[in-house]
Formats: structure tokens, C-alpha cells, sequence
């Protein structure tokens, strides 16, 4: 992740640079559509959720501080868009079963793993996915503003607390 | 499950084809207003500029004294810039080119309504954010009608959000009833050259958007209860000096 092109892109595009707001969605535009994904488990939710998203995300330029990872800004704005989606929809999430994994054991798994995902906070689910996403604990730490050691210890939680809600949806199908 | 099986989950989706190219329309369509703005904010940010940076200056002063250390010399605001903006060029605390006016002098302004949930801190913070950086008031606040002079900030109650008076949002001394321009507070960290830095773009309207730099933040100033009103409080008016001369 190229950060500091980010930065300049950003601040470019904020200045009313098509070109630059182009480049810079595009850069991060697979990514974030699959974080969309990943949190609403339905290809039209991912449209709808991402559209929002970018849309909030680059009118709202002059609030981003162009020191910082764009990515992980971006993926808060996702988290918080598919929230309010997912809200709207009455969490009934319309699962797109053609973009899941083929084998039926993976299909499972990509259901429970959406949902426990989902379950999470806002804050963990940004830290999650944003890990998930390639972002380093550094840059991480750089969107959240804390310390490296906390953003470590908070993705740690946030990963652990993913695995105890699997593990417990694995004790409620049995 | 390993970070493996879940990092492959993650990484295991298509991207529709022509996603890319949906989210990059949006994101285009999305800085168009920014075109606008920035002929507005040019004007606007170098205007506020010279204003604010009276105030800042003196904080600087106190700081940068300790170290002996010197700053840009203060703007001459004989005169502010023409301003498109019919209401912000009338803000009393933004534009003080005669120094500060007092409360029960300067003409009624609206009031600016937040969100509820919104502190006083979060509402001054975010006011000097959007109108240095963006010549423009927050756009989650809205415009209502004046509060009663000397009530700088209403307090929300039942849903409703902080309501702050545009005359004075930083307050006013009393009993001069000066209104206060934005101060600013600097961590004890923060080097001399990047407050003088921040000094500068303020001078020159260098600075891109109203955020100020890491360390250095907008005072929120402590209000007397007399200027602060509270749902269902009686509120006691402030005494203002000259001849006992009271804000009502």
C-alpha cells in the first residue's frame, strides 16, 4: 500500500482533481468492494454498501488527514455504511451463494464467518477487515491514532473474539 | 480457524467485473463540488486567516517565549477581505479588525444547531474545522434563530442538540463582555518550528483545510453559567461593566 501516493492523491482530489479522486478509487476499489462483501455476505448489499461508501468517503475528503493510510479510513467508512445497510435490510442478509466458495463445507464456513463479523463491533470489525485487506498493524495503528502495541493488542482481541463467536455458532449447529 | 483459512476467505471473492469502474465514476462525480469550493475557500481561508492568527499569535507568544524564541510578526488587519458569504464576513469572534466587539453591540446572528449528542467542545472544534478549512458551516448543523443575547451555547435536552450562538460561539470576558476569538492549545511537545509553521499558513492561508496539525488543537473555552442555558434552568443574565450594563 502506497500510502504516501495516497496522501497526494487525496489531497489532490479534494482540490477538485477528477483525475486524482479516479486513480485514487481505483486503486482501492477491489479491496474495498470485498471488504463490502465480506460484511453484508450479498453481491448487491457489496454494490450498494461500496457505492455509499466511496460517495461519503470522497465528499468527505477535507475530514481525512492526508498523513495517514487511506485505506483503513475508507474501510471505517465501508464497516459503518454496511451497518446501516444491514440495519436497513432487518439483518435478513441476502446471501449470494455463486460468489462463496464451491465446496459445501466453504460455503458453510463463509456464512458463519460473515456473521460472526458481523456480530463484531464497529471499531473491531474496521481493525479486522483492514487487516484482512493487507494493512500493516502500523498503519493500523496510524488510522486509529493509538500506539502500535494497542492496535496489536486490539486486532488480537478483535481476531479472538471472531474465533469465539465461530466457535460458538459451531455449538449452536450441532 | 488459522489466520490462513480466514486470510483465504477473505482473499476467495471475484470483484464483479466493472465494479472498478462504478466506484471511480462515483468517486469522480463525488470531488465535483470541491471545484467550487476551492475558488471559494481560497478567498475564505486567507480572509480567516488574518483574522485568527491575531489570537494565535498570542498563545504562540506565551509559548514560544519560554524557549526565547521569536514568531512571524502579526498581520495588519486594517482591512478584511470582501467575503462572498453574507453571514460568516459578519461573524464578530472570526473577524476582529478593530479589535473585539462587545456581546451587546454587535448585531443578532442565528444560531447553529447540532446534533444531539454534540458537546460544546465537539461543536467550537468542528465550526473552526469547516470554516477555515472549507469557508463553510458544518453541514450537520442548521441555522436557527438567535439565542438571547449573552447565551453563547443552549444545552440540548429531549432529542434535540446543542445550540451555540454565532455571535460568540468562544464566549465573551466578562464583565468587558469582549467577544472572544478561537484560542488554541499546543502540547508541550510540539517543536517551535511547527507551531511557527502552523502560524505562517494561518498568516498566509497556507493551511489546506481547517485540521490543524497533530498537537495543536482548538481551546474549548469554560463558560460562565451565565451564558450557558440550560432546558427548564432559570438562567441568571450576565452582569456586564459600564454603568451595570446587563446582557439580558
Amino acid at each position: 500500500m502506497l500510502s504516501s501516493n495516497d496522501g497526494q492523491l487525496a489531497r489532490a482530489a479534494r482540490s477538485g482533481s477528477a483525475r486524482a479522486a479516479d486513480e485514487l478509487a481505483r486503486r482501492h476499489a477491489p479491496t474495498a468492494w470485498k471488504v463490502a462483501y465480506r460484511l453484508t455476505g450479498s453481491r448487491d448489499l457489496a454494490d450498494e454498501v461500496s457505492q455509499e461508501a466511496f460517495g461519503r468517503a470522497f465528499r468527505g475528503l477535507g475530514g481525512f488527514d492526508v498523513r495517514r493510510p487511506f485505506g483503513p479510513w475508507l474501510n471505517a467508512i465501508i464497516v459503518n455504511c454496511a451497518r446501516d445497510a444491514l440495519s436497513r435490510q432487518r439483518f435478513t442478509v441476502d446471501v449470494d451463494i455463486n460468489l462463496l466458495p464451491a465446496p459445501d463445507a466453504g460455503r458453510e464456513t463463509a456464512l458463519d464467518l460473515s456473521r460472526a463479523l458481523a456480530a463484531l463491533s464497529p471499531e473491531r470489525q474496521t481493525i479486522v477487515v483492514s487487516h484482512l485487506a493487507g494493512y500493516s498493524v502500523k498503519q493500523i495503528a496510524e488510522s486509529l491514532d493509538v500506539p502500535m502495541g494497542t492496535a496489536q493488542s486490539r486486532l488480537a482481541r478483535a481476531l479472538a473474539e471472531l474465533r469465539s463467536t465461530l466457535q460458538t455458532e459451531d455449538v449452536d449447529h450441532v | 480457524m488459522s489466520d490462513l483459512e480466514l486470510q483465504s476467505w477473505f482473499d476467495d471473492v471475484a470483484v464483479p467485473e466493472g465494479t472498478v469502474d462504478m466506484l471511480a465514476s462515483v468517486a469522480r462525480e463525488a470531488v465535483r463540488p470541491f471545484v467550487r469550493a476551492r475558488r471559494r475557500r481560497r478567498a475564505m481561508v486567507a480572509a480567516v486567516a488574518t483574522a485568527l492568527a491575531a489570537a494565535t499569535a498570542a498563545v504562540a507568544y506565551e509559548l514560544l517565549d519560554d524557549d526565547g524564541l521569536s514568531v512571524p510578526a502579526g498581520p495588519p488587519p486594517a482591512r478584511v477581505a470582501r467575503l462572498e458569504s453574507p453571514l460568516l464576513s459578519k461573524l464578530p469572534w472570526l473577524f476582529q479588525p478593530s479589535g473585539a466587539p462587545r456581546i451587546d453591540e454587535v448585531p443578532e446572528q442565528p444560531s447553529l444547531a447540532f446534533p444531539a449528542g454534540t458537546s460544546y467542545g465537539e461543536a467550537v472544534t468542528r465550526l473552526f474545522e469547516t470554516v477555515t478549512g472549507e469557508g463553510a458551516l458544518p453541514e450537520e448543523a442548521t441555522l436557527e434563530r438567535a439565542l438571547p443575547v449573552g447565551v453563547v451555547a443552549e444545552l440540548g435536552g429531549a432529542g434535540r442538540g446543542i445550540r451555540i450562538d454565532l455571535r460568540a460561539p468562544w464566549g465573551y470576558d466578562l464583565p468587558a463582555g469582549r467577544i472572544s476569538a478561537p484560542g488554541f492549545i499546543v502540547d508541550p511537545g510540539v517543536p517551535a518550528e511547527q507551531i511557527r509553521k502552523v502560524l505562517a499558513g494561518l498568516q498566509s492561508g497556507a493551511l489546506p483545510v481547517g485540521r490543524l496539525p497533530k498537537g495543536i488543537r482548538v481551546e474549548v473555552p469554560r463558560l460562565a453559567a451565565c451564558q450557558v442555558m440550560r432546558p427548564g434552568v432559570a438562567r441568571t443574565p450576565c452582569r456586564l461593566e459600564r454603568g451595570g450594563g446587563a446582557a439580558p
